[in-house]
C-alpha cells in the first residue's frame, strides 16, 4: 500500500484562540481528487491555511501528515518547497514586483530544494509562455505587478497558472470558483484537469457544486461544524446542490 | 569650543589658500557668511526646521579642506564602475587621475577653475539661507560646475562623484548647475565614502531654464560613521521639469534638503526621496517647494524604510504664493517600519496664501503586509527572501521614471541594502 499523500488524524484547529476545525479525518492518496464542500463558517478556509501553514492557525490537536511526514512544525515555505500548494480564495496585490520576478523566484527556490538546476530568463519565459496559453492567462500580465489591477477571473487563474509553473504533488484549491463567470470557470477547469495525474493530489474547497461539474472529484466531504459530517463519491456534490447542506447536517 | 568659532578659526588659517582667495567679492562674501552663521548659530530643538535632527555631533572636530593642503591623491580610491561623464571629487577636492569628461558642447569643470566668472551664480538661489549653507559659503573650495547651453541635449547622465575618506574631514562641496533654455541633461550626484568618520556639507544650486528638461538624481551613500548635511536648491523658469530623485542610505546620521522654487508658469517639480535607515541611522529627508507664479504642478513622492532602531524625519513643505492661482501640488509621505523600536517623525506644512489651488497631502507609517508575506512564503520563498521583496516593492516606487542607464543601478544599491543578492 501506497503512503498517503495528506493525512489529517482527529485534527483540531483554532484561530485566534476561537476553536474551528472540531476532529477532522482525512486520506488524500496519490492522483485523487477530493472535493471539500460545507456551508459558510464550516471551517473549510481554515482547513486550507492549516495544510499550508498559515501563523495564525494553529493546530492544537491532532496530526497533520504529508507524505507520512508530521509537517506541524514546518514553515509555509517549506510546505511549500515540499511541494504543497494553495490557490488563494483571494490572491494578493503585490505592486512593485512583477509576476515574472516573483514566480522565476518562486519556482527557482523550488527548484534549488529538489536539486535541480535553477531556470534562467530565457529559459523561464519559455516555459511560462506556454504554461499561460494552458490557463488561458493573457501573455501581457507577466510583466505586470503580481495581480495589481486584475480582474477577478485574471486573479484565479493567475492562481492556476503558478500552480502549473510550481508543478505540486498536492494542491489546495480555495473556493477557487468564486468570482468567476461561466467562460472563465470553464478555462480554469480545464487548466486544472490538465494537471491530474497519478502522483498529484488534489483537494478542492467549494460553497458551490458548479465547480465540480467542470473538476469532477473522486471523493466528496461535507464539513459542517468542523468536522465532516458526510463522504462520498462524486454524486455527493450534486445531492448537496439539490437538497441544501441543512438536508446532510 | 564651539563649532561656530572651531569653524571660524579654521577659516581664518585657511582663507589664503582657499579656492579663489585671490576674488575680493568672494573674500566679502565668506566673511559676511561667517558673521551671519556666528550671529544665528547651528540650529538647536528650538528651531522649527531643526525640530527632530540634532546636530550636536558637530562640534569641533573636523577638519575642512582645501586643495593642496590635503593630498587627497595619496588615499587609494577604488576605481569607479562607470562609463558615464563624471568629476570625481576626493574629501572634496577635485581628483583629475579619476575624472573624465568627452561630452560636446557642455562645459563641466571644477568649480575652482571658474570662480572668478560665477560671481553672480554663487549664492544666487534664494533658499540658501541656513546655517549649513553659511559654513559652506565660508568654507567651500570646490565643486563641480556645469553649464548646459540653451537647447543642448546631453545624451548620458553627468556623474558627480564624491568620495569620503573617514579621516575626520569636513568636505563642504559646492556644486552649480545651469541647465539653458530647452536643454536636458541628468545629472547622478554620488556621495560614497571610506570606512570612517567625516562631514560633507554639500550643496548644488541648479537653475533650469524655460522649457528645459532636468533629472538630478542624488545617491547618499556615506559610510556609516559619517555625517552628511545636502543641500539641493532647484530655480526652475516657465515650463521646465525638473526631477529630482534623493536616495539616503548611508551615514550616521543624514539630512538632506530639496528646495524649489517655480518662477515661471507652466514648471513641473517632480521630487522623490528615499531613505533606507538600519542601526542607529537617523535619516532627515526636508522638502520644500514654492510656488511663487500660478500654473505650475509640483509632486513629492517620498519614503523611507527603517529597520532596528533608525529614526526618520520627513518634512514636506509646499507654499503657494499669493497670486499664484491654478497651482496643483501633491505631496505623499510613506514609511515603512521594520522593527518595533525604528520611528519616523512625518510632517505636511503647507503655506497657502492663493485661493484657486490644489494641494493635497497625504502621509502613512506601516509594517510589512501579513496577508502578501504568506503569498509569497506559499510559493516557497523563504520568510528573509520574502520580506526583502516586499521592502524593495514599497521603495522602487522612487525610481518610476527614471533615467534608463541609472534606473538599474539604483535598484542594486536597494537590493544591496536588503542584503540580497538579487541585483546579480
Amino acid at each position: 500500500m501506497t503512503t498517503p499523500l495528506l493525512e489529517l488524524k482527529n485534527v483540531h484547529a483554532s484561530v485566534a484562540g476561537t476553536p474551528i476545525l472540531k476532529g477532522v479525518n482525512l486520506v488524500v492518496n496519490p492522483g485523487e481528487v477530493h472535493a471539500i464542500m460545507g456551508p459558510n463558517g464550516a471551517g473549510k478556509s481554515t482547513l486550507s491555511k492549516l495544510i499550508t501553514g498559515h501563523p495564525d492557525y494553529e493546530l492544537t490537536e491532532g496530526q497533520i501528515l504529508y507524505k507520512g511526514e508530521d509537517i506541524a512544525e514546518m514553515e509555509p515555505d517549506e510546505r511549500a518547497r515540499a511541494g504543497i500548494f494553495m490557490s488563494f480564495q483571494y490572491p494578493v496585490e503585490i505592486p512593485g514586483v512583477s509576476t515574472s520576478f516573483f514566480l522565476k523566484a518562486a519556482v527557482n527556490a523550488s527548484r534549488r530544494e529538489r536539486g535541480e538546476p535553477e531556470l534562467d530568463a530565457m529559459d523561464f519565459l519559455k516555459v511560462a509562455r506556454t504554461k499561460m496559453k494552458q490557463v488561458g492567462m493573457p501573455g501581457d500580465l507577466l510583466h505586470r505587478a503580481v495581480n495589481e489591477g486584475f480582474s477577478g477571473g485574471e486573479k484565479k487563474k493567475n492562481e492556476i497558472f503558478q500552480m502549473a509553473m510550481l508543478e505540486p504533488t498536492l494542491a489546495v484549491l480555495d473556493e477557487t470558483d468564486s468570482g468567476l463567470d461561466v467562460d472563465a470557470l470553464r478555462t480554469i477547469s480545464e487548466g486544472v484537469n490538465a494537471m491530474r495525474n497519478d502522483e498529484r493530489g488534489m483537494v478542492v474547497i467549494t460553497h458551490y457544486q458548479r465547480l465540480l461539474d467542470h473538476i469532477v472529484p473522486d471523493f466528496t466531504h461535507i464539513l459542517a461544524g468542523g468536522k465532516i459530517v458526510k463522504s462520498g463519491g462524486a454524486d455527493l456534490a450534486k445531492q448537496v446542490e439539490a437538497s441544501g447542506y441543512e438536508g446532510l447536517a | 569650543m564651539s563649532a561656530v568659532e572651531h569653524f571660524r578659526e579654521a577659516y581664518q588659517s585657511l582663507a589664503p589658500s582657499l579656492a579663489g582667495a585671490e576674488l575680493p567679492w568672494l573674500k566679502e562674501r565668506r566673511e559676511a557668511a561667517l558673521d551671519a552663521l556666528a550671529s544665528v548659530g547651528f540650529p538647536g530643538r528650538r528651531n522649527e526646521d531643526w525640530k527632530y535632527t540634532s546636530v550636536r555631533w558637530l562640534g569641533s572636530d573636523f577638519a575642512p579642506t582645501v586643495a593642496g593642503h590635503d593630498p587627497g591623491d595619496s588615499i587609494f580610491v577604488p576605481r569607479l564602475e562607470t562609463r558615464f561623464d563624471r568629476l570625481v571629487f576626493v574629501d572634496g577636492v577635485f581628483s583629475p587621475p579619476h575624472s573624465r569628461v568627452r561630452a560636446p558642447g557642455i562645459t563641466v569643470r571644477p568649480l575652482h577653475k571658474v570662480l572668478a566668472e560665477v560671481e553672480d551664480r554663487l549664492d544666487g538661489s534664494p533658499q540658501l539661507t541656513g546655517a549649513f549653507a553659511k559654513l559652506n559659503t565660508a568654507l567651500m573650495d570646490d565643486g563641480a560646475y556645469v553649464e548646459v547651453p540653451s537647447g543642448t541635449a546631453v545624451e548620458f547622465p553627468i556623474e558627480l562623484v564624491f568620495v569620503g575618506t573617514g579621516r575626520g574631514k569636513a568636505a563642504n562641496v559646492r556644486n552649480l548647475i545651469r541647465v539653458g533654455d530647452g536643454g536636458q541633461a541628468t545629472f547622478f550626484e554620488r556621495y560614497v565614502g571610506l570606512p570612517g568618520k567625516h562631514f560633507t556639507n554639500a550643496i548644488t544650486e541648479l537653475s533650469v531654464g524655460e522649457g528645459a528638461r532636468v533629472e538630478l538624481v542624488r545617491l547618499q551613500k556615506e559610510a556609516l560613521g559619517a555625517y552628511h548635511v545636502g543641500q539641493v536648491a532647484v530655480r526652475q523658469a516657465a515650463n521646465s521639469v525638473a526631477t529630482v530623485r534623493s536616495i539616503s542610505v548611508g551615514a550616521e546620521l543624514a539630512r538632506i534638503e530639496v528646495r524649489v522654487e517655480l518662477e515661471g508658469e507652466g514648471a513641473k517639480s517632480d521630487l522623490t526621496g528615499l531613505s533606507l535607515g538600519r542601526r542607529k541611522q537617523h535619516h532627515d529627508q526636508h522638502v520644500a517647494v514654492w510656488h511663487r507664479v500660478g500654473n505650475c504642478e509640483s509632486v513629492q513622492t517620498f519614503k523611507s524604510v527603517l529597520d532596528d532602531s533608525a529614526r526618520g524625519v520627513f518634512t514636506g513643505m509646499i507654499g503657494i504664493a499669493s497670486g499664484a492661482d491654478g497651482t496643483d501640488a501633491s505631496q505623499s509621505g510613506n514609511n515603512l517600519l521594520l522593527s518595533d523600536d525604528a520611528s519616523v517623525q512625518t510632517r505636511p506644512w503647507l503655506e497657502i496664501h492663493a485661493d484657486d489651488v490644489k494641494a493635497a497631502h497625504g502621509a502613512t507609517v506601516g509594517k510589512l503586509d501579513e496577508d502578501a508575506l504568506f503569498y509569497l512564503r506559499q510559493r516557497g520563498l523563504s520568510e528573509k527572501r520574502a520580506r526583502s521583496i516586499l521592502t524593495y516593492a514599497f521603495a522602487n516606487a522612487v525610481l518610476e521614471g527614471a533615467n534608463a542607464e541609472l534606473a538599474g543601478r539604483l535598484e542594486a544599491v536597494i537590493w544591496e541594502w536588503l542584503g540580497s543578492g538579487e541585483w546579480k
